[in-house]
């Protein structure tokens, strides 16, 4: 990442900092205000799924915008998410920006030909002549005490599939940001909203324009830190790496850790895909210790990945090997046990000593 | 606080409208799911329609006599933004609770 960009550190640039004003909102009130203000920036936008249009979503991420736009970009569509895909699919070939949603996380998978078929590799396959500026919101991850196929983790899928961006947001602040940078991205990109953050507010410096735009008009990259990961809690004798709705867990693990002194760092992936290895190797160059926790099971998850990247730079100087705290290999279990499944701060805690205990033999 | 609306549902029979006979509930008040709201007349008969959710009456559409499109606004609930999502719970913000504790020596080369 270049010295400008990483200057920007968070999402939004220095060019409108100082004029745009802080809301406290919730995600949910972050992303329906970042949808609206990509539907009047921009004509070709068009945003679809089950429930989005009349009733405004299950949970009311579309709320007011097809009385606002109009029922041509804000609608309903049947129970069928191969449609949705499919019909995303030849919007993009007739120059749309479609931003579909796939209304929880486990009916992404009657439509996965649609999304790794032909959104993955349309462009590829057409030599660049038609894209796919696709942003597939998919409300992701568990944590609500919903019924089967509402708590799933699909990262490592999509992230396995080239051609696929997958980015998931922790913060009401970059929820805003990252959608309106996704939607405005010649490449398809799936966007994981960890539903069970939905409704806890923080602070959002809004934006008139897109921080993408914004980035571009100051002479610099595709969006600058926005492709990047970030620095939630800094600190030194350990790296704690997460995305979605474990960062804010992770954030309470690293405050009691202080507890027993020891220092945790959180870094909060952001994007699975691309993954920001920098970022990796900056902060665990400096612990020298990572410990990876997300949803998903642990096999072939996401964890794995992250673990290879910190090896690879970090070899020399980790003091042990990345721990992983995931989800079990089971599928994901109905709300009743849930507690059980998703990684809890005792689980991450332990994590945490296995690594501190390690010792060379 | 959010607001949802609640459009006159198919009463059956694939009748496509409804009279309003009388109001039970009005703006301002405070209704909790499957309360009767409104009594309706269609072609083929008189019924209370019991609320879909628990919630603040905002606005109630067609008065007394007046005819309702199946799938025009009927009435409109204001709820709390984090009971507006329709599916699962809210997870609360509690304090975090632990029982392990750790332990290590660091060595700060």
């Amino acid at each position: 990442m270049s010295e400008a960009a990483t200057a920007l550190s968070f999402a939004p640039g220095p060019v409108t900092m100082e004029t745009e004003p802080v809301l406290h909102l919730s995600m949910q009130q972050a992303l329906n205000r970042a949808l609206d203000e990509i539907l009047a920036d921009h004509p070709k936008t068009v945003i679809f799924g089950e429930d989005c249009g009349r009733l405004g979503g299950v949970f009311r991420i579309t709320d007011g915008l097809q009385a606002k736009h109009g029922e041509e970009r804000v609608f309903d569509t049947p129970l069928a998410e191969s449609a949705i895909l499919g019909m995303s699919v030849g919007l993009a070939m007739a120059g749309f920006h479609p931003i579909p949603e796939v209304q929880f996380d486990g009916f992404a998978y009657p439509a996965i030909n649609q999304i790794v078929c032909q959104i993955a590799r349309m462009n590829y396959r057409s030599r660049g002549t038609l894209p796919m500026p696709i942003t597939l919101r998919v409300p992701s991850f568990g944590g609500i005490r919903a019924p089967e196929h509402h708590g799933e983790s699909l990262e490592a899928l999509f992230a396995h599939v080239p051609g696929l961006k997958v980015v998931s947001p922790s913060t009401p602040h970059d929820a805003y940001h990252l959608l309106k940078y996704a939607a405005t991205r010649p490449d398809p990109v799936i966007f994981m909203e960890p539903k069970s953050r939905y409704w806890q507010k923080g602070p959002v410096v809004v934006s008139t324009a897109t921080p993408g735009q914004a980035m571009l008009d100051a002479g610099m990259d595709d969006g600058g830190s926005l492709t990047g990961a970030r620095v939630a809690r800094e600190g030194r004798h350990l790296t704690l790496v997460a995305w979605g709705a474990m960062v804010a867990r992770c954030l309470q693990v690293a405050e009691l850790a202080a507890e027993d002194g020891i220092d945790v760092e959180v870094v909060d992936l952001r994007w699975l895909k691309p993954i920001d290895a920098e970022a990796l190797a900056r902060s665990v160059g400096k612990t020298r210790r990572a410990v990876v926790v997300h949803e998903a099971p642990l096999t072939s998850g996401l964890g794995a990945e992250v673990a290879q990247l910190i090896t690879q730079h970090c070899f020399q100087t980790l003091k042990a090997p990345v721990e992983r705290v995931t989800g079990f290999d089971v599928p994901y279990p109905s709300g009743d046990l849930e507690d059980e499944y998703i990684p809890n701060i005792d689980r991450i805690l332990f994590g945490i000593q296995r690594v501190l205990e390690y010792r060379r033999g | 606080m959010a607001e949802i609306s609640f459009p006159l549902p198919d009463l059956g029979e694939g009748l496509i409208e409804a009279t309003v006979l009388d109001w039970l509930v009005s703006p301002g008040q405070q209704v909790e799911r499957n309360q009767p709201i409104v009594e309706l007349e269609t072609s083929k008969s008189a019924l209370e329609l019991p609320s879909p959710q628990a919630g603040k009456v905002v606005r109630i559409h067609g008065a007394a006599g007046e005819t309702i499109n199946v799938g025009e606004p009927l009435i409109v609930f204001e709820v709390p933004d984090d009971t507006a999502g329709i599916v699962g719970t809210v997870p609360k913000d509690e304090a975090p609770k632990r029982r392990v504790r750790l332990s290590a020596v660091l060595d700060e080369d």
